[in-house]
Protein backbone atom coordinates (compact mmCIF):
# COMPACT_ATOMS: atom_id res chain seq x y z
CA UNK A 1 0.00 0.00 0.00
CA UNK A 2 1.35 3.62 -1.15
CA UNK A 3 -0.49 5.56 1.49
CA UNK A 4 -1.75 4.91 4.79
CA UNK A 5 -4.01 7.10 6.45
CA UNK A 6 -4.42 7.24 10.51
CA UNK A 7 -6.48 9.59 13.01
CA UNK A 8 -5.11 9.12 16.50
CA UNK A 9 -6.14 10.35 19.72
CA UNK A 10 -3.35 9.93 22.55
CA UNK A 11 -2.84 10.99 26.20
CA UNK A 12 -0.02 13.10 24.88
CA UNK A 13 2.20 13.61 21.79
CA UNK A 14 4.62 10.54 22.53
CA UNK A 15 1.45 7.94 22.75
CA UNK A 16 0.57 9.50 19.39
CA UNK A 17 3.82 8.55 17.78
CA UNK A 18 3.63 5.60 19.63
CA UNK A 19 0.53 4.25 18.06
CA UNK A 20 1.46 5.60 15.02
CA UNK A 21 4.82 3.81 15.06
CA UNK A 22 3.05 0.41 15.55
CA UNK A 23 0.23 1.05 13.30
CA UNK A 24 2.94 1.65 10.70
CA UNK A 25 5.37 -1.39 11.51
CA UNK A 26 5.66 -2.51 8.17
CA UNK A 27 5.32 0.61 6.46
CA UNK A 28 8.32 2.86 5.39
CA UNK A 29 6.95 6.26 4.91
CA UNK A 30 9.34 8.53 2.36
CA UNK A 31 6.90 11.20 3.71
CA UNK A 32 4.67 11.96 6.77
CA UNK A 33 2.54 14.44 6.72
CA UNK A 34 -0.14 15.31 9.69
CA UNK A 35 -2.10 17.91 11.07
CA UNK A 36 -2.25 17.89 15.10
CA UNK A 37 -4.44 19.57 17.24
CA UNK A 38 -3.20 22.21 18.79
CA UNK A 39 -3.75 20.59 22.32
CA UNK A 40 -0.79 18.25 21.55
CA UNK A 41 2.42 19.61 22.66
CA UNK A 42 5.61 19.20 20.66
CA UNK A 43 4.24 16.47 18.61
CA UNK A 44 6.86 17.10 15.75
CA UNK A 45 9.28 15.84 18.65
CA UNK A 46 7.62 12.91 19.28
CA UNK A 47 7.05 11.85 15.63
CA UNK A 48 10.77 12.66 14.54
CA UNK A 49 11.98 10.33 16.92
CA UNK A 50 9.25 7.77 15.70
CA UNK A 51 10.40 8.17 11.92
CA UNK A 52 13.67 9.05 12.51
CA UNK A 53 14.31 8.03 8.72
CA UNK A 54 10.94 9.70 6.82
CA UNK A 55 10.83 13.81 5.75
CA UNK A 56 7.71 14.97 8.57
CA UNK A 57 6.07 18.18 7.87
CA UNK A 58 2.87 19.44 9.35
CA UNK A 59 0.37 22.06 11.00
CA UNK A 60 -1.80 22.52 14.07
CA UNK A 61 -5.51 22.34 14.00
CA UNK A 62 -8.99 23.37 15.05
CA UNK A 63 -9.86 20.13 14.03
CA UNK A 64 -8.89 17.51 11.59
CA UNK A 65 -10.30 14.99 9.22
CA UNK A 66 -9.66 11.28 8.87
CA UNK A 67 -11.52 9.36 6.26
CA UNK A 68 -14.83 9.55 6.97
CA UNK A 69 -14.12 11.01 10.43
CA UNK A 70 -14.01 14.38 11.82
CA UNK A 71 -12.47 15.09 15.03
CA UNK A 72 -11.07 17.62 17.58
CA UNK A 73 -8.62 16.38 20.08
CA UNK A 74 -6.68 14.09 17.78
CA UNK A 75 -3.60 14.05 14.72
CA UNK A 76 -4.66 12.79 11.32
CA UNK A 77 -1.44 11.24 9.55
CA UNK A 78 -1.00 10.63 6.06
CA UNK A 79 2.47 7.98 5.49
CA UNK A 80 3.30 8.47 1.82
CA UNK A 81 6.21 5.54 0.36
CA UNK A 82 8.03 5.37 -2.19
CA UNK A 83 5.14 3.77 -4.15
CA UNK A 84 3.06 7.02 -4.24
CA UNK A 85 6.68 9.47 -3.36
CA UNK A 86 9.25 8.90 -5.02
CA UNK A 87 11.20 11.23 -3.32
CA UNK A 88 10.47 14.70 -1.71
CA UNK A 89 12.42 18.22 -0.67
CA UNK A 90 11.26 20.12 2.30
CA UNK A 91 12.26 23.60 2.85
CA UNK A 92 10.93 26.20 5.55
CA UNK A 93 10.70 30.10 5.04
CA UNK A 94 10.71 32.38 8.06
CA UNK A 95 9.71 35.35 8.90
CA UNK A 96 7.68 35.37 5.79
CA UNK A 97 5.85 38.76 6.88
CA UNK A 98 9.60 40.40 5.66
CA UNK A 99 8.03 39.56 2.28
CA UNK A 100 11.48 37.82 1.16
CA UNK A 101 12.76 36.83 -2.36
CA UNK A 102 11.76 32.89 -2.46
CA UNK A 103 13.88 32.72 -5.94
CA UNK A 104 16.86 31.05 -4.12
CA UNK A 105 14.48 28.89 -2.44
CA UNK A 106 13.07 27.45 -4.94
CA UNK A 107 15.95 27.11 -7.20
CA UNK A 108 17.70 24.95 -4.52
CA UNK A 109 14.59 22.63 -4.95
CA UNK A 110 14.27 22.64 -8.07
CA UNK A 111 18.39 21.65 -8.19
CA UNK A 112 17.12 18.52 -5.60
CA UNK A 113 15.66 16.90 -8.74
CA UNK A 114 17.79 17.58 -11.44
CA UNK A 115 17.03 21.08 -12.13
CA UNK A 116 13.74 23.17 -13.81
CA UNK A 117 14.16 21.35 -17.01
CA UNK A 118 13.67 17.95 -15.04
CA UNK A 119 10.62 18.84 -13.34
CA UNK A 120 9.22 20.77 -16.58
CA UNK A 121 9.07 17.41 -18.52
CA UNK A 122 7.91 15.21 -15.69
CA UNK A 123 5.49 18.09 -15.10
CA UNK A 124 2.52 15.79 -14.37
CA UNK A 125 4.76 14.59 -11.43
CA UNK A 126 6.03 17.24 -9.43
CA UNK A 127 4.16 18.65 -7.22
CA UNK A 128 4.31 21.06 -4.06
CA UNK A 129 2.56 20.81 -0.52
CA UNK A 130 2.40 24.42 1.59
CA UNK A 131 1.72 24.83 5.66
CA UNK A 132 1.10 28.44 6.24
CA UNK A 133 1.32 29.60 9.85
CA UNK A 134 -1.53 31.92 10.10
CA UNK A 135 -0.54 34.30 12.45
CA UNK A 136 1.86 36.59 9.94
CA UNK A 137 -1.01 37.19 7.53
CA UNK A 138 1.29 37.62 4.71
CA UNK A 139 0.07 34.83 2.78
CA UNK A 140 -1.05 36.66 -0.27
CA UNK A 141 1.99 38.48 -0.75
CA UNK A 142 3.68 34.76 -0.51
CA UNK A 143 1.66 33.11 -2.78
CA UNK A 144 2.32 36.08 -5.49
CA UNK A 145 6.25 35.67 -4.77
CA UNK A 146 5.58 31.70 -4.98
CA UNK A 147 4.05 31.68 -8.26
CA UNK A 148 6.99 34.10 -10.00
CA UNK A 149 9.81 31.91 -8.47
CA UNK A 150 8.22 28.89 -10.14
CA UNK A 151 5.80 27.08 -12.14
CA UNK A 152 5.44 24.13 -9.85
CA UNK A 153 1.37 23.93 -8.69
CA UNK A 154 1.30 24.35 -4.58
CA UNK A 155 -1.68 23.15 -2.59
CA UNK A 156 -2.45 23.96 0.58
CA UNK A 157 -3.56 26.06 3.90
CA UNK A 158 -2.92 27.93 6.89
CA UNK A 159 -2.61 26.59 10.33
CA UNK A 160 -5.21 26.88 12.63
CA UNK A 161 -5.98 25.96 16.67
CA UNK A 162 -8.14 24.85 19.10
CA UNK A 163 -9.38 27.53 21.31
CA UNK A 164 -6.57 28.49 23.62
CA UNK A 165 -3.96 26.63 21.47
CA UNK A 166 -0.65 28.28 19.11
CA UNK A 167 -0.64 28.33 15.95
CA UNK A 168 2.13 26.14 14.36
CA UNK A 169 3.57 24.73 11.04
CA UNK A 170 6.23 21.89 11.68
CA UNK A 171 9.19 20.67 9.76
CA UNK A 172 11.06 17.69 10.65
CA UNK A 173 11.38 18.18 14.11
CA UNK A 174 10.87 21.79 14.67
CA UNK A 175 7.77 23.84 15.05
CA UNK A 176 7.84 27.48 13.24
CA UNK A 177 5.68 30.71 14.08
CA UNK A 178 5.74 33.30 11.11
CA UNK A 179 6.54 30.41 8.84
CA UNK A 180 6.22 28.68 5.35
CA UNK A 181 7.15 25.25 5.14
CA UNK A 182 7.28 23.87 1.24
CA UNK A 183 7.69 20.67 0.45
CA UNK A 184 7.95 19.46 -3.17
CA UNK A 185 6.83 15.92 -4.04
CA UNK A 186 8.03 13.79 -6.78
CA UNK A 187 5.43 11.46 -7.32
CA UNK A 188 5.55 7.98 -8.43
CA UNK A 189 1.95 8.04 -10.81
CA UNK A 190 1.37 11.79 -10.79
CA UNK A 191 -1.57 13.29 -8.81
CA UNK A 192 -4.46 16.68 -9.75
CA UNK A 193 -5.28 19.24 -7.75
CA UNK A 194 -8.95 20.89 -6.94
CA UNK A 195 -10.27 23.59 -5.59
CA UNK A 196 -14.06 23.79 -4.43
CA UNK A 197 -15.99 26.61 -2.97
CA UNK A 198 -19.53 26.71 -2.02
CA UNK A 199 -20.19 30.20 -3.38
CA UNK A 200 -21.52 31.14 -6.51
CA UNK A 201 -21.62 34.42 -8.60
CA UNK A 202 -24.75 36.46 -7.10
CA UNK A 203 -24.41 39.33 -9.52
CA UNK A 204 -22.38 39.03 -12.99
CA UNK A 205 -21.62 43.20 -12.47
CA UNK A 206 -17.87 43.34 -12.03
CA UNK A 207 -16.56 45.87 -9.62
CA UNK A 208 -12.99 47.30 -9.62
CA UNK A 209 -10.77 47.68 -6.91
CA UNK A 210 -9.68 51.27 -7.00
CA UNK A 211 -8.43 52.11 -3.84
CA UNK A 212 -7.33 49.42 -1.39
CA UNK A 213 -4.55 48.32 1.25
CA UNK A 214 -3.23 45.07 -0.15
CA UNK A 215 -0.70 45.02 3.04
CA UNK A 216 -3.43 45.45 5.96
CA UNK A 217 -6.08 43.46 3.58
CA UNK A 218 -8.21 46.81 3.74
CA UNK A 219 -10.74 47.74 0.57
CA UNK A 220 -11.51 51.03 0.54
CA UNK A 221 -13.10 51.48 -3.04
CA UNK A 222 -15.34 49.85 -5.96
CA UNK A 223 -15.54 51.68 -9.16
CA UNK A 224 -14.18 55.25 -7.42
CA UNK A 225 -16.81 54.86 -4.81
CA UNK A 226 -16.53 54.37 -1.09
CA UNK A 227 -16.82 50.56 -1.20
CA UNK A 228 -19.51 49.15 1.48
CA UNK A 229 -22.14 51.69 -0.66
CA UNK A 230 -20.89 49.79 -4.01
CA UNK A 231 -21.82 46.38 -2.14
CA UNK A 232 -25.34 47.50 -0.88
CA UNK A 233 -26.06 48.53 -4.42
CA UNK A 234 -25.08 45.47 -5.61
CA UNK A 235 -27.48 43.31 -3.39
CA UNK A 236 -29.95 45.78 -2.75
CA UNK A 237 -29.96 46.33 1.07
CA UNK A 238 -28.93 49.22 3.40
CA UNK A 239 -25.70 50.53 3.67
CA UNK A 240 -26.14 50.01 7.70
CA UNK A 241 -27.11 46.78 7.21
CA UNK A 242 -24.38 45.53 5.21
CA UNK A 243 -22.38 43.37 7.65
CA UNK A 244 -25.32 41.76 8.04
CA UNK A 245 -24.52 40.11 4.39
CA UNK A 246 -20.66 39.52 5.11
CA UNK A 247 -20.64 35.81 5.52
CA UNK A 248 -23.44 34.88 3.12
CA UNK A 249 -22.28 37.40 0.40
CA UNK A 250 -18.12 37.09 0.37
CA UNK A 251 -16.13 38.43 -2.85
CA UNK A 252 -14.62 36.66 -5.51
CA UNK A 253 -12.34 37.28 -8.65
CA UNK A 254 -13.40 35.26 -11.56
CA UNK A 255 -10.31 33.83 -13.22
CA UNK A 256 -12.54 32.03 -16.33
CA UNK A 257 -14.23 29.21 -15.05
CA UNK A 258 -12.61 29.79 -11.38
CA UNK A 259 -13.49 31.40 -7.97
CA UNK A 260 -11.49 33.03 -5.79
CA UNK A 261 -13.03 33.53 -2.77
CA UNK A 262 -12.30 36.89 -0.63
CA UNK A 263 -14.28 37.32 2.85
CA UNK A 264 -14.90 39.85 5.07
CA UNK A 265 -13.65 40.69 8.31
CA UNK A 266 -15.37 43.94 9.33
CA UNK A 267 -16.00 47.76 8.90
CA UNK A 268 -12.75 49.32 9.83
CA UNK A 269 -11.13 53.21 9.51
CA UNK A 270 -13.15 53.73 6.50
CA UNK A 271 -12.96 51.12 4.57
CA UNK A 272 -13.32 46.77 4.87
CA UNK A 273 -10.85 44.38 6.02
CA UNK A 274 -11.18 41.39 4.20
CA UNK A 275 -9.16 38.31 5.14
CA UNK A 276 -7.16 38.24 2.34
CA UNK A 277 -6.10 41.20 0.43
CA UNK A 278 -7.37 42.39 -3.27
CA UNK A 279 -4.61 44.24 -5.14
CA UNK A 280 -6.11 47.71 -7.18
CA UNK A 281 -6.57 46.96 -10.66
CA UNK A 282 -8.47 43.61 -9.43
CA UNK A 283 -12.11 42.91 -11.15
CA UNK A 284 -14.61 41.12 -8.37
CA UNK A 285 -18.15 40.04 -8.13
CA UNK A 286 -20.28 39.32 -5.61
CA UNK A 287 -21.03 36.20 -4.60
CA UNK A 288 -23.50 34.01 -2.91
CA UNK A 289 -22.59 31.07 -0.24
CA UNK A 290 -24.63 27.80 -1.69
CA UNK A 291 -24.60 23.63 -0.31
CA UNK A 292 -21.27 22.82 0.75
CA UNK A 293 -21.93 18.85 0.51
CA UNK A 294 -23.46 19.08 -2.64
CA UNK A 295 -20.68 21.18 -4.45
CA UNK A 296 -17.57 19.30 -2.78
CA UNK A 297 -19.92 16.07 -4.16
CA UNK A 298 -19.82 17.35 -7.66
CA UNK A 299 -16.38 18.66 -7.78
CA UNK A 300 -14.82 15.22 -6.10
CA UNK A 301 -17.32 13.36 -8.55
CA UNK A 302 -15.85 15.63 -11.42
CA UNK A 303 -12.49 15.57 -10.78
CA UNK A 304 -11.42 12.05 -9.46
CA UNK A 305 -13.04 9.48 -12.25
CA UNK A 306 -10.55 6.78 -10.12
CA UNK A 307 -9.51 5.94 -6.92
CA UNK A 308 -6.62 7.36 -6.10
CA UNK A 309 -3.63 6.86 -3.61
CA UNK A 310 -4.98 9.45 -1.40
CA UNK A 311 -6.40 12.59 -1.18
CA UNK A 312 -5.42 15.52 1.61
CA UNK A 313 -8.04 18.19 1.93
CA UNK A 314 -7.33 21.74 3.20
CA UNK A 315 -11.10 22.74 4.31
CA UNK A 316 -11.60 26.23 5.83
CA UNK A 317 -12.83 26.40 9.08
CA UNK A 318 -15.64 28.46 8.34
CA UNK A 319 -16.56 25.67 6.09
CA UNK A 320 -15.88 23.28 9.11
CA UNK A 321 -18.12 25.38 11.30
CA UNK A 322 -20.66 25.58 8.70
CA UNK A 323 -21.34 21.91 8.27
CA UNK A 324 -20.83 21.75 11.93
CA UNK A 325 -24.25 23.87 12.46
CA UNK A 326 -26.19 22.41 9.52
CA UNK A 327 -25.54 19.27 11.05
CA UNK A 328 -24.07 17.93 7.46
CA UNK A 329 -20.80 16.57 9.18
CA UNK A 330 -21.85 12.98 8.55
CA UNK A 331 -22.59 13.11 5.11
CA UNK A 332 -19.58 15.58 4.11
CA UNK A 333 -17.34 13.03 5.70
CA UNK A 334 -18.79 10.55 3.84
CA UNK A 335 -17.83 12.15 0.58
CA UNK A 336 -13.68 11.47 1.75
CA UNK A 337 -14.63 8.18 3.14
CA UNK A 338 -13.80 6.59 -0.34
CA UNK A 339 -10.59 7.44 -0.51
CA UNK A 340 -7.69 7.29 1.96
CA UNK A 341 -7.20 10.84 2.97
CA UNK A 342 -6.86 13.27 5.40
CA UNK A 343 -7.53 16.84 5.83
CA UNK A 344 -7.72 20.11 8.59
CA UNK A 345 -9.53 22.94 9.01
CA UNK A 346 -7.71 25.51 8.14
CA UNK A 347 -7.19 29.38 8.47
CA UNK A 348 -6.79 30.35 4.81
CA UNK A 349 -6.37 27.79 1.59
CA UNK A 350 -3.74 27.99 -1.28
CA UNK A 351 -3.72 27.46 -4.59
CA UNK A 352 -2.06 29.95 -7.20
CA UNK A 353 -2.86 32.61 -4.79
CA UNK A 354 -4.46 32.68 -0.61
CA UNK A 355 -8.07 31.93 -0.87
CA UNK A 356 -10.88 31.79 1.84
CA UNK A 357 -13.97 30.14 2.22
CA UNK A 358 -12.25 27.25 -0.61
CA UNK A 359 -11.38 23.57 0.31
CA UNK A 360 -7.95 22.78 -1.75
CA UNK A 361 -7.33 19.51 -2.54
CA UNK A 362 -4.20 17.55 -3.32
CA UNK A 363 -5.00 14.22 -4.78
CA UNK A 364 -2.32 11.52 -5.34
CA UNK A 365 -2.24 8.71 -7.77
CA UNK B 1 -3.70 52.43 -30.84
CA UNK B 2 -5.74 49.58 -29.72
CA UNK B 3 -5.15 45.85 -28.73
CA UNK B 4 -1.59 46.04 -27.17
CA UNK B 5 -2.76 44.61 -23.97
CA UNK B 6 -4.25 41.91 -25.32
CA UNK B 7 -1.21 41.14 -27.18
CA UNK B 8 1.18 42.06 -24.07
CA UNK B 9 -1.07 39.29 -22.10
CA UNK B 10 -0.73 36.64 -24.32
CA UNK B 11 3.06 37.17 -25.13
CA UNK B 12 3.56 36.74 -21.02
CA UNK B 13 1.37 33.58 -21.31
CA UNK B 14 3.14 31.94 -24.36
CA UNK B 15 6.42 32.63 -23.58
CA UNK B 16 5.95 31.32 -19.95
CA UNK B 17 4.24 28.09 -20.40
CA UNK B 18 6.30 27.00 -23.73
CA UNK B 19 3.74 24.98 -24.79
CA UNK B 20 2.38 23.22 -21.23
CA UNK B 21 -1.34 24.01 -20.76
CA UNK B 22 -1.17 23.57 -17.38
CA UNK B 23 1.52 26.16 -16.90
CA UNK B 24 -0.38 28.34 -19.20
CA UNK B 25 -3.89 28.24 -17.47
CA UNK B 26 -2.04 28.72 -14.19
CA UNK B 27 0.22 32.01 -15.74
CA UNK B 28 -3.61 33.29 -16.34
CA UNK B 29 -5.12 32.89 -13.29
CA UNK B 30 -1.65 34.28 -11.67
CA UNK B 31 -2.35 37.55 -13.44
CA UNK B 32 -5.76 37.90 -12.18
CA UNK B 33 -4.71 37.94 -8.83
CA UNK B 34 -1.68 40.07 -9.32
CA UNK B 35 -5.19 42.98 -10.93
CA UNK B 36 -5.05 42.00 -14.20
CA UNK B 37 -8.77 41.37 -15.56
CA UNK B 38 -6.85 38.86 -18.50
CA UNK B 39 -10.42 38.25 -20.41
CA UNK B 40 -11.48 41.60 -20.29
CA UNK B 41 -8.98 42.78 -22.76
CA UNK B 42 -9.60 42.35 -26.48
CA UNK B 43 -8.27 43.35 -29.80
CA UNK B 44 -10.39 46.43 -29.56
CA UNK B 45 -9.47 47.39 -25.61
CA UNK B 46 -7.88 50.88 -25.74
CA UNK B 47 -4.18 51.10 -24.54
CA UNK B 48 -4.94 52.59 -21.32
CA UNK B 49 -0.73 53.15 -20.27
CA UNK B 50 -1.26 52.47 -17.01
CA UNK B 51 -2.53 48.79 -17.41
CA UNK B 52 0.43 48.82 -19.87
CA UNK B 53 2.59 49.35 -17.10
CA UNK B 54 1.10 47.23 -14.76
CA UNK B 55 1.61 44.17 -17.20
CA UNK B 56 5.22 45.23 -18.39
CA UNK B 57 6.20 45.42 -14.52
CA UNK B 58 4.31 41.76 -14.06
CA UNK B 59 6.31 40.66 -17.26
CA UNK B 60 9.17 41.55 -15.61
CA UNK B 61 8.20 39.05 -12.55
CA UNK B 62 8.12 36.52 -14.75
CA UNK B 63 11.57 36.72 -17.02
CA UNK B 64 9.38 37.97 -19.90
CA UNK B 65 10.00 41.41 -22.06
CA UNK B 66 7.06 42.78 -23.68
Amino acid sequence: MAIQTLSIRGTDSQDVARQAREALADFQPKLLLFFASSTYERPETALREAFPNSEIIGSSSHSEYCNDSYTSGSVSIMAMDAGSVEDVCVQVVENISSEPDLRDVLNGMHDHFGGVDEILANFERYVGIILFESSAKAEETFMDRLGTATDLLFVGGSSSAADGGQSLVYANGRSYTGAAVLAVLKTANGYDVLKTQSAHIFSERKLAVTRSDLRNRILYEFDHRPCGEVYAEVLGVELDEIQHYFVCNPLGVVAGDEIFVRTFNQIQDGGITLHCGLPEGTEINVLKTGDIVDDTRKALEEAIPYQPAGVINFNCLYRTLEILNENQVEPYCALFGRYPSIGFSTNGEAFLGHINETSTILVIK
Amino acid sequence: MAGQIQKMIQTVITQKAKGNTVIANSIRTKMYLKGIAVDKFTPTSPDDPAVMQKVREIAKEFGVIV
